[in-house]
């Protein structure tokens, strides 16, 4: 029976209005990546010019070192935070856990800001200690202030990853080293360290892509790394092929980070039985109340300190009566644009999970890998791209709302691609054959058994891209329609005028929903 | 009595490299119970799922009441079978209640209120109609699938593993129930099990598949009796197989002179039940019991020949005997013999 069952998933004829809608949905996402390079080799020799200037050659060192020295930092940082917080008995080990996950809801713009606002010229720090005599703070601009900003946004991709490995860990390992001799930090280095390594690699690849991509915070921080050189070139260039160009290596680099960690990680699998043997907390002594300091700082730094800063100038700003209003109307299109890019993603995501799970085979599986596109790709390219496509080919769809969601829908479809897979995985497929049985089409079935059972994990699915889709920044600045401001484009513009007062509500806004996702994130991950 | 009803020919099957049903032939008659009984991975659900029409034959016919429902050419989909399925995990819709599922394959137009109550109170569950799955028991679980199914008015209705989800405590009492209801309704029955008992108790006529190919189809009795080759012997009931020549209807062998089963001559390998040997406590006893189970209805020796051969030997439950204990073995019974290896 065993065998049959494991036989079943490829048995089964392929679907073709399935089939075919899942292999238009993986089309589209592929367009942006595939479209930009096709215009990029284009151009011929324009190529070389654009990539071989020396403002390219800098941008790109800079973007090679601020990812390396970002992720580096989140795995040294991160891994002891995950063993302290998982492992040992340091006090208040639960809270610090929530505490150290919550820089995950700080969009990297709102970090920019909030850095900008707190340490820049004309900040908080400044007004607080003018009075003080201090005249001059060191320069947050340049490397300095943004690998700061992006090493406590980030870590936490390494520490969720890390502290999740710790918990499967098998205790008994752990007792059979303790009772072989070793002591508690020789058991971490040569038991932990080893087994967490593909948990570790998993959140640095995360880490690198998100530094890659990311745009708020360098550009706000002027330190310009590949993405700010692409927009600026977009927006001042005469000629839009060099932004095209400069697209390639930052696509290069993603592709890269993915192939390396396909690769490293297919070589690395360890096995950790379910229900593993009891966890004891290994006692820290001496080193209890330092490690305490750690979590705390890091915890103060990376949440304490944004969310500080941001109602500090909320209140100056209720103080000095400034106009709110403004936020209304950001929120709605926010809520807009993102609502309708949950819906596509969604229903972009509903063939391909019925494919991968139904109907496993190289093809469906194919086409899954695929569609995880658009989370390595840089947001930007994929604005860009469409940007380029729709001038060029569908100018009906220029600047439109509509094309702004698709570029959502794309960049997110991951998201959603998930939590229907998962949702899927939970229905019975007997129940789906007892239909056919009872006299119920393929669409009947569908309808009545199927998608009642899925709804939950799907709406679930629908909020994580609502919610990532808000925090959104180059896709938006890029491809909303003229006159189109939302909560993300409102902070962006109100810091680089130094308007930071006005920067404060939607931050406050912003942040509130992203911990919202983070949230049902971290409750997706304990029920899987 | 309509000989085929059901009718199935050199209905093969393959996964890859595998080749899960092999030339399979089948008939079943209008209104029998019928089992496909079988080892794990022999092909039993696959030949049940090819005939629901959730899978295609790579060859052969599948034919119901003269209508031909899968071949080369054709294939009919589940949904336009009319052969309703009860699932192993009674997969029942656990997003609507009892009275929602049952009503799911009612027929357009029907009085789905008053059916509904109607197959309802045939399972004997009328009470349950608003409870949701999940409030069940797996037996109560079951008599809803068993009436969802009905609900459709199929032709035929296939079984797979039925009661293995159940307690043992109550698997025989709902397996008397389903017969029951089976036999009441009328309806034309295969169901799939790996569980012997179960296969011999409840069909009329059973099939044992083994490796993707059915090797013997009959009556439970004959199946027991007169398995057709040893693999069948050994996978059915408690048997034992010994070397011995057979000359006139009579094997020698080392338990003595034993009736054989007629239509055999020379060298066999004989096979012979575990309850047509007994125990005898003579002189030159040359046998050792080397281990006792005991059921309660009746008990389970296993005896170490003068040979050294183990021998299982069924004794009533009345009978003392322990281990270590000098015994004789005689044959009660009458053997069957197979050609030897």
């Amino acid at each position: 029976m065993a065998v049959m069952a494991r036989a079943r998933g490829h048995a089964r004829r392929l679907p073709w209005a399935t089939a075919v809608l899942a292999t238009a949905v993986t089309a589209l996402v592929l367009l942006p990546p595939v479209y930009l390079v096709g215009r990029a080799v284009s151009a011929g020799s324009g190529i070389e010019e654009a990539l071989t200037d020396s403002s390219a050659v800098q941008a790109l060192g800079r973007t090679l070192l601020l990812t390396a020295s970002v992720t580096g930092t989140c795995v040294a940082l991160a891994v002891p935070l995950a063993w302290i917080t998982a492992r040992t008995d340091v006090p208040l080990a639960r809270v610090w856990t929530v505490l150290l996950m919550l820089p995950l809801a700080i969009p990297s713009f709102v970090g920019g800001f909030v850095m900008i606002s707190a340490f820049g010229p004309g900040g908080m720090a400044q007004d607080l200690l003018e009075p003080l005599g201090v005249e001059r703070l060191p320069s947050i601009y340049g490397f300095s202030g943004a690998w700061l900003v992006l090493s406590l946004l980030s870590y936490p991709y390494v520490y969720l990853q890390a502290s999740a490995a710790l918990g499967r860990m098998d205790g008994t390992i752990e007792e059979a080293s303790r009772s072989l001799g070793k002591g508690g930090w020789t058991t971490f280095v040569h038991v932990h360290l080893p087994q967490l390594r593909p948990a570790v690699a998993a959140g640095a690849l995360l880490t690198a892509l998100y530094v890659l991509s990311e745009f708020g915070a360098v550009s706000m921080l002027r330190y310009d790394t590949l993405t700010p050189l692409i927009y600026i070139e977009y927006t001042t260039g005469f000629d839009r092929t060099t932004a095209a160009v400069l697209g390639l290596p930052l696509i290069a680099l993603a592709a890269l980070l993915v192939t390396v960690d396909g690769v490293t990680r297919g070589a690395a699998r360890y096995h950790t039985r379910s229900g593993a043997g009891r966890q004891r907390r290994v006692p820290l002594g001496r080193w209890r109340w330092p490690a305490f300091a750690l979590c705390a700082v890091v915890a103060l730094l990376g949440a304490g300190v944004p969310v500080g800063v941001i109602l500090y100038w909320l209140v100056r700003g209720l103080q000095s009566g400034a106009d709110s209003g403004f936020v209304v109307e950001a929120l709605l299109n926010s809520a807009r644009a993102a609502g309708l890019a949950a819906v596509v993603a969604a229903l972009g995501a509903l063939p391909i999970a019925l494919l991968s799970v139904r109907h496993r085979g190289w093809f469906s599986g194919l086409l899954e890998k695929l569609s995880y596109t658009g989370q390595a790709l840089p947001a930007i390219t994929i604005a860009l791209a469409l940007v380029f496509f729709t001038a060029n080919y569908a100018t009906r769809f220029y600047q439109t709302l509509g094309v702004l969601v698709v570029a959502y829908a794309v960049r997110f479809l991951p998201e959603a691609l998930g939590a229907t897979r998962a949702a899927l995985l939970q229905v019975n497929p007997n129940g789906e054959e007892a239909a056919r049985s009872l006299g119920a089409g393929p669409v009947r079935t569908f309808l009545r058994v199927t998608a009642p059972q899925m709804a939950p994990g799907v709406s679930a699915g629908m909020l994580l891209v609502f919610l990532s889709a808000v925090k959104e920044l180059p896709i938006t600045l890029l491809l909303s329609p003229i006159g189109f401001e939302t909560l993300a484009t409102d902070i962006w513009s109100s810091t680089s005028e130094a308007f930071f007062t006005r920067a404060a509500l939607p931050s406050l806004i912003l942040l509130a929903l992203s911990g919202l996702a983070v949230l049902l994130l971290l409750r997706r991950e304990r029920l899987s | 009595m309509n000989e085929g009803f059901l009718r199935c020919r050199g209905v093969s099957k393959r996964f890859g490299q595998t080749v899960a049903v092999d030339q399979v032939d089948l008939e079943v008659a209008q209104g029998e119970i019928f089992a496909l009984l079988g080892p794990s991975g022999c092909g039993k659900t696959t030949l049940l799922r090819l005939v629901g029409g959730f899978e295609a034959p790579d060859a052969g016919t599948v034919e119901l009441d003269g209508r031909v429902l899968a071949s080369g050419s054709q294939f009919v989909p589940p949904e336009k079978r009319r052969i309703a399925v009860v699932f192993q995990d009674f997969a029942l819709f656990p997003h609507m209640n009892v009275g929602k599922n049952v009503a799911f394959g009612l027929p357009k137009g029907a009085d789905r209120k008053r059916r509904v109550a109607e197959l309802l109170e045939l399972v004997g569950l009328p009470e349950l109609e608003r409870r949701m799955p999940h409030e069940l028991s797996g037996g109560q679980q079951q008599r809803v699938a068993l009436a969802r199914a009905l609900a459709a008015e199929p032709r035929l209705m296939l079984l797979d593993e039925p009661f293995s989800n159940l307690d043992p405590a109550v698997r025989q009492r709902v397996r008397a129930e389903v017969k029951q209801l089976i036999q009441a309704v009328g309806i034309t029955a295969i169901f799939v099990t790996h569980d012997q008992e179960e296969a011999l108790s409840l069909a009329e006529r059973v099939a044992v598949m083994m490796d993707g190919r059915i090797v013997q189809s009959g009556a439970p009795a004959s199946i027991y009796l007169q398995p057709a080759n040893r693999p069948v012997a050994e996978f059915i009931g408690d048997a034992n197989f010994l070397p011995g020549e057979v000359r006139g209807g009579i094997a020698t062998c080392e338990l003595g002179n034993v009736r054989v089963q007629a239509g055999f001559e020379g060298a066999a390998e004989l096979m012979i039940r575990a309850e047509d040997l007994a125990l005898g406590r003579g002189g030159g006893a040359s046998s050792e019991v080397v281990g006792v189970e005991y059921y309660g209805h009746d008990q389970m020796a296993t005896v170490r020949s003068a040979s050294g051969r183990l021998l299982k030997v069924r004794l009533p439950a009345g009978v003392h005997a322990s281990e270590g204990e000098r015994v004789t073995v005689e044959v009660a019974g009458e053997a069957r013999a197979f050609p030897s290896r």
